[in-house]
């Protein structure tokens, strides 16, 4: 045999080894108690400040790190590194003790200046720390005993300190410097990170040294799918054993599959028409409501969501904490819709521009679901996709009319009033409605929850009267799941799951 | 000497290239709508958070402040620090960078086996039934958009037969080529559509040539005269094509990666993108356009050394 002729059976032997092992049959790749969740977007941070801008990154985070205080599904406030608290009478001085025996995944105990360094941290934070700053000095009299002041009394003192940027690390990051810690943060929650690879996988395994009870799983494994349709494959084919964002169109799909299992969740997440009240034609109180009246809630949920949600007649959705749907504009009535406009300085109709994010979609759909129904009334709605961001730069400028934006509510809403009072595309109703300022004052200074949430209401209910933000729906968060994936359940009103609970079998 | 002055100007002139596209990268960036501050406060962004986060991330700044800084970083190798990944860029990009060059070595050696193998058949047998159906490929491979031939193939092979993983890049020699086999052949169609055109015109006008018909006379057949005479001649032009084909590639690269969930460049240029995170943006398309460019000058390189007729002055 020739040299050349040796060397072409060479390549031939090869390229016929690539084949069979190519399209040898894909394994199973996760055993029963090992999770593969496939994700939409990938961890790209677990820094406690940062991952504010991503979903994926908080989600993770809340399973490594916990909190003082945290807010279960049911939106109440449970005790988990503290084990109780006390406010002083002036309403300025919060003296927490914490609970014995809690440790971080190294077996170091946590002890009162663990919570000092945590909570000074967080108050330096550039996107969370504004949470934090009205804390004025921290105080640790002994190891189990830490004193939180505040310059005015703050009744979401807890639901701030149960945000991310407040779940208890070491002292000093135990000695690492940033980079290092936040690639493998040390915390006290039931799971600790085993193997980060950027873009591929995050492995997280059970914290040996963890206070409760321990996740059944041997191991939990996020992997970053972004199309939705292969996050679907992945899930029929085994390479997944959960999947997030289902898309809406496959929900009927799934269900009808007994191999699969679907489940919905409510979550804090409205989107909302907002109305720039500063100029014409939504500086007229009039023409808002008309607008209001005027769109059907119940189509735009059958349009975008394919029946799953619900329709929302606040910028806050029902489900969260504190959140609320008015009766205003809820049900479409076109009637009343069309004595507003009478009322209004454009009683023969008026034009106006929308702007959303071209990228989505659902906002897709749903802004000519708003154009039809506001043609009905002689009212010209001009549609203007354009990216994200763009929406979001032209909110901080005067020559904008109306766009689409949505809000996702953590803990307590009463944070979310305090933006609505302050300024931009989500602001601009503040100067209109004084009340709604004065009665947000009052809230802060109301320690008791029920009466707090009341409050709430009664804002959503004036700002949702007053339409200069109008709710449109309040979409789910749906996850598939193979069947023998047992107890997915949220773990907080955010929808997110809570996988110390899962159980595969 | 004549060839290590070519290269030494084509090096420079690389090198001055990419410094305006950093500059036109730079603008195009700050022409956008928004920043990077807007993008993570998102609806709640007070002017007074925007300019806290600014000044945080060294935004605030004049323009030919921060850009005279980013080039200073450049000549360092730094890249500076990616906004969502909140570590450095050059960091970022080396986790990323080996899936898209694994996945662009795959597709260049699948699109290489496929238009040599069908350019030579079509010129070989032209005029004939099989010549025909081959020229008609072109249009069937550049009419489809590589998504829908990646979703087809995703369904097809992963569902239907489920013989490969839908998605993801496993671990391993075996676990990398059954992972990036779908998405290489995605990419493949395309450039193989383009290529298989050019080679076949190539070799038809090779095997019509004096000096091939010369070949002949003196008794070479088969495959000593195609792999020595006729292929050498005939892919020059088909070099000169490729160089254009990577550049393509890369663009190809970036929606073939999000549908099958590879952790390559082009997922980092979309998630920069999204999300304004201009260090990460501007790295990666610094990298793509350097890679473009030395891939044209190789090309040249290797079009001299094929035909003595050209020189490298």
């Amino acid at each position: 045999m020739g040299r050349r002729r040796r060397a072409w059976a060479g390549v031939g032997i090869l390229l016929s080894a690539v084949a069979v092992v190519s399209c040898s049959r894909t394994p199973e790749t996760a055993t029963p108690a090992e999770l593969v969740v496939a994700r939409a977007a990938d961890v790209t941070t677990l820094d406690s400040d940062t991952i504010s801008t991503s979903r994926e990154g908080a989600e993770t985070y809340g399973l490594i790190a916990q909190p003082l205080y945290a807010i279960d599904a049911d939106g109440e406030l449970r005790p988990v590194v503290a084990e109780s608290h006390t406010v002083s009478t002036d309403k300025l001085t919060w003296t927490f003790v914490l609970r014995r025996g809690v440790r971080f995944s190294t077996g170091a105990p946590v002890t009162a200046a663990d919570v000092k360094f945590t909570i000074e941290r967080a108050r330096n934070g550039p996107l969370q720390g504004d949470l934090y700053r009205g804390i004025t000095s921290i105080e640790t009299p002994d190891d189990r005993t830490v004193v939180l002041r505040t310059a005015e009394p703050d009744s979401w003192l807890l639901f701030s300190l149960a945000n991310h940027p407040a779940a208890v690390i070491p002292k000093d990051l135990g000695g690492m410097d940033e980079q290092s810690f936040w690639r493998d943060p040390i915390g006290t929650g039931p799971f600790m990170v085993d193997r980060w690879e950027q873009g591929r996988q995050i492995r997280l395994v059970p914290n040996p040294n963890f206070q409760g009870q321990r996740p059944s799983l041997a191991s939990l494994t996020f992997r970053p799918v972004p199309d939705a349709q292969t996050r679907m494959l992945q899930l029929r084919n085994g390479q997944a054993d959960l999947v997030e964002d289902v898309p809406y169109a496959q929900a009927a799909t799934v269900q009808a599959d007994t191999t699969l299992r679907l489940v919905e969740v409510p979550t804090p997440t409205a989107v909302f028409l907002t109305l720039n009240t500063a100029r014409p034609p939504f500086d007229d109180r009039h023409a808002r409501r008309a607008v209001s009246l005027a769109i059907d809630r119940q189509q735009l949920v059958q349009a975008t969501l394919l029946g799953q949600g619900r329709p929302a007649g606040s910028f806050l959705a029902e489900s969260a904490l504190g959140g609320a749907t008015p009766e205003f504009g809820v049900a479409r009535d076109l009637d009343a819709a069309r004595d507003e406009l009478a009322e209004s300085s454009f009683p023969g109709g008026f034009s106006f521009e929308i702007m959303y994010d071209a990228a989505d979609a659902q906002v897709g759909t749903a802004v000519q679901v708003i154009q039809a129904d506001l043609a009905e009334l002689g009212i010209t709605a001009t549609l203007n996709g354009t990216d994200r961001n763009a929406v979001l730069a032209a909110y901080g400028t005067p020559n904008w009319n109306a766009g689409i934006a949505d809000i996702t509510a953590h803990g307590d809403v009463g944070y979310v009033f305090q933006f609505y009072t302050a300024t931009n595309g989500l602001g601009s109703g503040s100067t209109l409605i004084p009340e709604v300022g004065r009665r947000w004052e009052e809230s802060k200074l109301e320690p008791e929850g029920s009466r707090r949430l009341a409050i709430y209401r009664d804002l959503a209910t004036l700002i949702a009267e007053d339409a200069p933000q109008i709710g449109l729906y309040n979409p789910p968060r749906i996850y598939a799941a193979r069947a023998g994936v047992q107890a997915v359940e949220p773990v907080d009103p955010t929808g997110a799951l809570d996988f110390a609970k899962i159980v595969v079998k | 000497m004549a060839r290590t002055r070519y290269l030494a100007r084509r090096l420079a002139s690389i090198l001055v290239t990419l410094l305006g596209v950093s500059l036109l990268l730079f603008v195009m960036l700050q022409l956008q709508p928004g920043g990077p501050a807007e993008a993570m406060l998102g609806i709640t962004a007070t002017p007074q958070r925007v300019a806290a986060l600014n000044r945080e991330l060294g935004l605030d700044q004049p323009l030919p402040e921060q850009y005279l800084h980013y080039l200073v970083r450049l000549t360092h190798g730094d890249l500076g620090e990616s906004v969502i990944f909140d570590r450095p860029v050059t960091e970022v990009i080396a986790a990323a960078l080996p899936t898209t060059l694994k996945l662009g070595a795959y597709v260049l050696i699948l699109s290489g086996m496929t238009t040599v193998s069908l350019a030579t058949l079509a010129a070989v047998r032209r005029g004939r039934p099989v010549d025909h159906a081959i020229r008609a490929l072109p249009l069937v491979g550049l009419g489809m958009p590589s998504f829908w031939i990646g979703v087809m193939l995703l369904f097809l092979f992963t569902l239907r037969f489920q013989v490969l993983p839908a998605g993801g890049l496993q671990p391993g020699l075996a676990g990398g080529l059954r992972s990036l086999l779908l998405p290489a052949v995605t990419l493949s169609v395309a450039v193989s559509a383009i290529l298989v055109r050019s080679l076949r015109r190539g070799l038809i006008d090779v095997l019509e040539s004096d000096h091939v018909t010369a070949a002949r006379a003196r008794g070479l057949t088969g495959a000593r005269l195609l792999l020595g005479h006729v292929l050498p001649n005939a892919a020059i032009p088909t070099l000169t094509l490729t160089s254009l084909v990577f550049a393509s590639l890369l663009g190809g690269a970036v929606i073939v990666e999000s549908v099958f969930a590879l952790p390559g460049i082009g997922q980092l240029l979309v998630d920069g993108f999204r999300r304004h995170d201009v260090p990460l943006v501007m790295g990666v398309a610094l990298l793509t356009a350097a890679a473009v460019m030395v891939v044209n000058l190789l090309m040249d390189v290797a079009y001299a050394l094929l035909d003595p007729r050209v020189g490298l002055r």
